[in-house]
């Protein structure tokens, strides 16, 4: 919501933050007696301002300023404190109870302003006087939210970047370098330079990021737009994948050409197994976008952007923390692609694409002669194409979504779960007692945990990892007097090894274990009271237990509860003999795993046979199109099922080993006795005119 | 939206100063039933469970669960600026990052606010068994805080032995030995002056004197004090807080061997 905002308005927005903000701090200089003249003055000082001055909606806000100024300058004469505090009700509303300081803040103010205007920006101001200055700011930025509603998110963003400089908590105003000024510490630099680069950044992260990362410096908050728009870029390509694996591709020999265009797809997709198919795919598709196969050069630089973009969204699904250029690479390729882009969604969303695509896939001979009864009798087709069931669209999208997600999203959750591990270990009892007794307990426990950790077996390695952590224990605790040395070394003995292997662990437990570290002797709580973690899972987790019952479901090929029975006019189907939950393995799809260019030759093959059923099973996986046949008679049930375009399961990726499999899984519960159907997801012409019963 | 009246702020102000040196930060969990804090010191040799029950509040409103984590030294300071007598009223927003405590002057004259960030605090909750202790020790909460303040000046441990006659505190460091011997009461004339000893078995265990030492920082909350003990599981020190709840330390005992 927020993005959208920050597109609509791009340029306005940070210029007038800047030039309000900027032209706050040169008004709250009373060194004038005419207030606006002062504005004047300060606003060619600052060429900001001008932006400040040019925008109407301000008036208002200048306005109010102006009469403060006039306030002030009244107050000057006056000889001072009265109407200080009155200037203090003025701007901080909702600080009242520093209206006091304010007073000394307004003195100091006005003095450091006029030497900054002599010295033009010396920064021998008082730490008061900066202070000052950068509380100003961020009230003023306060007095904005309430004056602009319109602004009211975006300036909320910003009062909430400004608003640790408000704290002042751990005042740290030395002097200040520029680099230090991005950074946005609690104690950072109050000094004029240094509110521009606030005010600046604030103006960034306006225009460009959803969210105000806080301590991020100029550029980084610049690089971090393309990585937003990038992320967005892949979230919809996956989308339109999940569509366009509708199509089902076939390598015609045109198109196999392309792939030498393409080489940079092959070689930057980190996919396990990225091959002519997934290429090719998108150029079909693209094809089909435009609708125009007349000028084989526009479709050859189609193909090329088309390369790109793969690469593109390959990269974006690995490329967490990559580089800043690597980001505005992509992002510059990736912008001349937004329409082309969008053709593909259209296209591939569309049940005539479908038709198309299966036209096109059916090698060049066949399409010549349409009328011809089509090489197999339908296929199915793995997500079938939805637009008929808008409810279902989102079921299928998600579970098409999710094979195409997850080599990232397993990456985060290794991430994270690693991260939690550690956690965890730190709550470990920490072997900190010298005492022999102790530590070999503690050495088991830690076993026990499976820490990382060398084991007394090879003893040297253990005499080196002691040193090297007393060494490093030694330096951390250099500031804690507490311990005695030798509990020192005694309690850097006991854990070497954890330490050892992972430094930073070390570091965390040991700020931990700060203040009455005394605990020589003494056993930890944890030793007798059970941390209590919540049984609750995280989504990740549960995601990862139904993807491993998936697993052991197809290893031991499962198929309970399931009955072959035979219906009118359709001949075999399944029924369900026991209730299946909703998300629930019901049976797999078992048959030979074949490519495209095999599964074409079948067919071929198959077409001679008029007997022959439809078991060719369509689907894609990670850009890669594949097929399983199970037309053989094997006995198993997956094959049996019949079609119904509300049919009560879904298909599922399921990748064991390596190897794509497909699962069925129950759409929603389904009671004893109903028949399993799911949809064939066939929707060409040809498929309906031979099999009718395609359309129900 | 949380809100907690109190009439008097010396008691949130005893409660801050006895847990405050012991832990840095704490969460307050906030529920319909109280506000509960429990936490352990940084070396996790001891924990700090406090429990302030709802129905000993003057106001107390709790819409929804919340945890608030607090730097104890904020709020401590925060806490100074009452008088002794002032109303407390502690505020929060459900899922806000900042509470106000209020003072209110008796005669309504004087308000103060004070709003104070707060923190995400990542500790673990432990999960405290019921136990059935072996010696349950009542007795002054002073006479207490007097016999480890003493005993520390002899060693880093402190014994503490219960039987049938009485409780033994012994202390042998360096400079000599220490012991410390408390009878129970015979006639309790006052209640506040009794000792009392509810002995199932005979204990003694080691505990470190410093930590000890901390608790005894609850002692103008309470005038007695409860020590329960049991072999082999944490000293329980609990001081009760009038028609409010208690304070709870656990100190986990010393590793017993020969030298001590």
């Amino acid at each position: 919501m927020i993005m959208v905002r920050r597109r609509a308005r791009p340029v306005k927005e940070p210029a007038l933050a800047v030039g309000t903000s900027n032209s706050d701090s040169a008004l709250a200089m009373p060194f004038n007696g005419e207030p606006i003249s002062a504005v004047a003055a300060a606003a060619t000082n600052n060429l900001l301002d001008d932006q400040y001055f040019a925008s109407p909606k301000r008036k208002d806000c200048r306005l109010m300023k102006a009469h403060e100024n006039i306030r002030k300058d009244n107050g000057k004469a006056n000889g001072g404190n009265s109407t200080k505090s009155e200037t203090g009700r003025i701007i901080g509303v909702q600080l009242a109870t520093r209206s006091q300081t304010r007073t000394i803040e307004n003195f100091f103010k006005a003095s450091a302003a006029a030497k900054s205007k002599k010295k033009n920006g010396a920064l021998s101001e008082t730490t008061v006087g900066k202070e000052t200055i950068a509380e100003k700011k961020t009230i003023t930025l306060l007095d904005e939210l309430e004056v602009d509603e319109e602004e009211e998110l975006l300036l909320y963003d910003e009062h909430s970047v400004a608003s640790p400089s408000t704290s002042t908590s751990s005042p740290a105003y030395q002097n200040d370098d520029l680099e230090v000024d991005n950074s946005y510490d609690p104690g950072c630099n109050y000094t004029p330079t240094d509110i521009d680069t606030h005010i600046q950044i604030d103006a960034h992260t306006q225009t460009e990021t959803g969210i105000p990362t806080d301590t991020h410096t100029q550029t980084e908050q610049r690089s971090e737009s393309p990585t937003n728009t990038t992320a967005f870029q892949t979230h919809r390509s996956a989308l339109r994948d999940s569509h366009s694996s509708s199509h089902s591709s076939s390598s015609s020999a045109a198109t196999s050409e392309n792939i030498f265009l393409q080489e940079p797809v092959l070689t930057l997709d980190i996919d396990r197994t990225p091959t002519k198919a997934s290429s090719i795919r998108i150029n079909k598709s693209f094809e089909l976008a435009n609708a125009v196969f007349s000028s084989p050069p526009s479709v050859l630089s189609a193909c090329v952007l088309n390369g790109r973009f793969n690469q593109i969204v390959t990269l974006n699904g690995h490329a967490h923390g990559e580089e800043l250029e690597h980001e505005q690479e992509q992002h510059q390729m990736q912008q001349p692609l937004g329409g082309y882009e969008l053709d593909q969604h259209d296209s591939s969303s569309c049940d005539s694409g479908v038709a198309c695509s299966l036209t096109t896939g059916t090698s060049p001979a066949v399409s010549a002669n349409r009328r011809r009864k089509p090489a197999t009798p339908h296929r199915i087709l793995c997500p079938s194409p939805i637009k008929t069931m808008p409810r279902d669209t989102a079921l299928v999208k998600g579970e098409a979504l999710s094979p195409r997600k997850s080599p990232r999203k397993l990456k985060m959750q290794l991430a994270a779960s690693g991260a939690s591990k550690s956690r965890r270990r730190l709550n470990q009892p920490k072997p900190q007692a010298p005492y022999q007794q102790q530590q070999q307990q503690q050495h088991n426990h830690i076993a026990n945990e499976d820490v990382v950790l060398v084991d007394d077996e090879d003893e040297e390695d253990d005499v080196h990892a002691l040193l090297k952590a007393a060494e490093e224990r030694e330096n951390l605790n250099k500031t804690k007097a507490m311990l005695k040395p030798a509990a020192v070394t005694a309690a850097a003995a006991a854990k070497p090894k954890a330490s050892s292997t992972k430094p930073a662990k070390a570091k965390t437990m040991a700020a931990k274990s700060v203040p009455l570290a005394a605990t020589n002797g003494n056993r930890e709580m944890t030793e007798f009271f059970p941390v209590r973690r919540s049984v609750r899972k995280t989504k990740t987790a549960v995601k990862e237990e139904m993807m491993r019952n998936l697993e052991q479901a197809v290893l031991e090929e499962r198929c309970d509860g399931l009955q072959v029975r035979h219906f009118m006019g359709k001949g075999r189907g399944v029924v369900a003999i026991r209730r299946f939950k909703r998300n629930e393995f019901v049976v797999e799809y078992v048959g030979d795993l074949i490519s495209i260019s095999e599964a074409t030759e079948r067919e071929r093959r198959y077409a001679l046979d008029e007997n022959a059923g439809c078991y060719m099973y369509y689907f894609k996986h990670k850009n890669q199109q594949y097929c399983i046949d199970a037309t053989i008679d094997t006995g198993k049930l997956g094959r049996l099922i019949n079609h119904s375009r509300n049919g009560n399961l879904v298909t599922k990726v399921v990748v064991i080993k390596q190897r794509p499999h497909l699962v069925l899984l129950a759409k929603d519960d389904i009671e004893i006795g109903e028949e399993l159907t799911y949809d064939y997801g066939d929707r060409s012409k040809e498929s309906l005119l031979h099999h009718p019963w395609l359309a129900f | 939206m949380f809100e907690a009246r109190l009439g008097q702020a010396t008691i949130l102000k005893k409660i801050l100063d006895a847990i405050k040196d012991l832990l840095n930060e704490g969460t307050f969990d906030c529920s319909d039933s109280g506000i509960q804090l429990q936490a352990m010191d940084n070396s996790h040799v001891s924990l700090v469970s406090l429990t302030l029950r709802s129905d000993g509040f003057d106001k107390f409103r709790c819409d929804r669960n919340l945890s608030m984590g607090m730097n104890l030294g904020s709020m401590a300071k925060i806490l100074k600026c009452a008088n002794n007598e002032d109303n407390v009223t502690m505020k929060a927003q459900d899922n806000a990052d900042t509470v106000t405590i209020m003072f209110e002057s008796a005669n309504q004259e004087k308000v103060s606010d004070y709003e104070m960030k707060l923190m995400n605090l990542d500790q673990e909750h432990l999960g405290i068994p019921e136990t059935e202790y072996s010696c349950v020790v009542r007795m002054p909460a002073i006479e207490f805080a007097r016999i480890c303040r003493d005993l520390a000046q002899f060693s880093e441990s402190v014994v503490i032995c219960c039987t049938k006659e009485g409780v033994k505190f012994s202390a042998s460091g360096d400079v000599g030995t220490a012991n410390i011997k408390l009878a129970q009461t015979g006639s309790v004339d006052k209640e506040e002056e009794a000792v009392i000893i509810d002995m199932q078995e005979p204990v003694t265990l080691t505990f470190a004197c410093r930590y000890l030492n901390a608790f005894t920082k609850a002692t103008p909350l309470s005038t007695q004090v409860q020590l329960s003990m049991c072999a082999d599981v944490p000293l329980v020190v609990e001081y009760a807080i009038k028609d409010l709840g208690h304070i709870r330390y656990y100190l986990a005992p010393k590793i017993e061997d020969n030298e001590t």
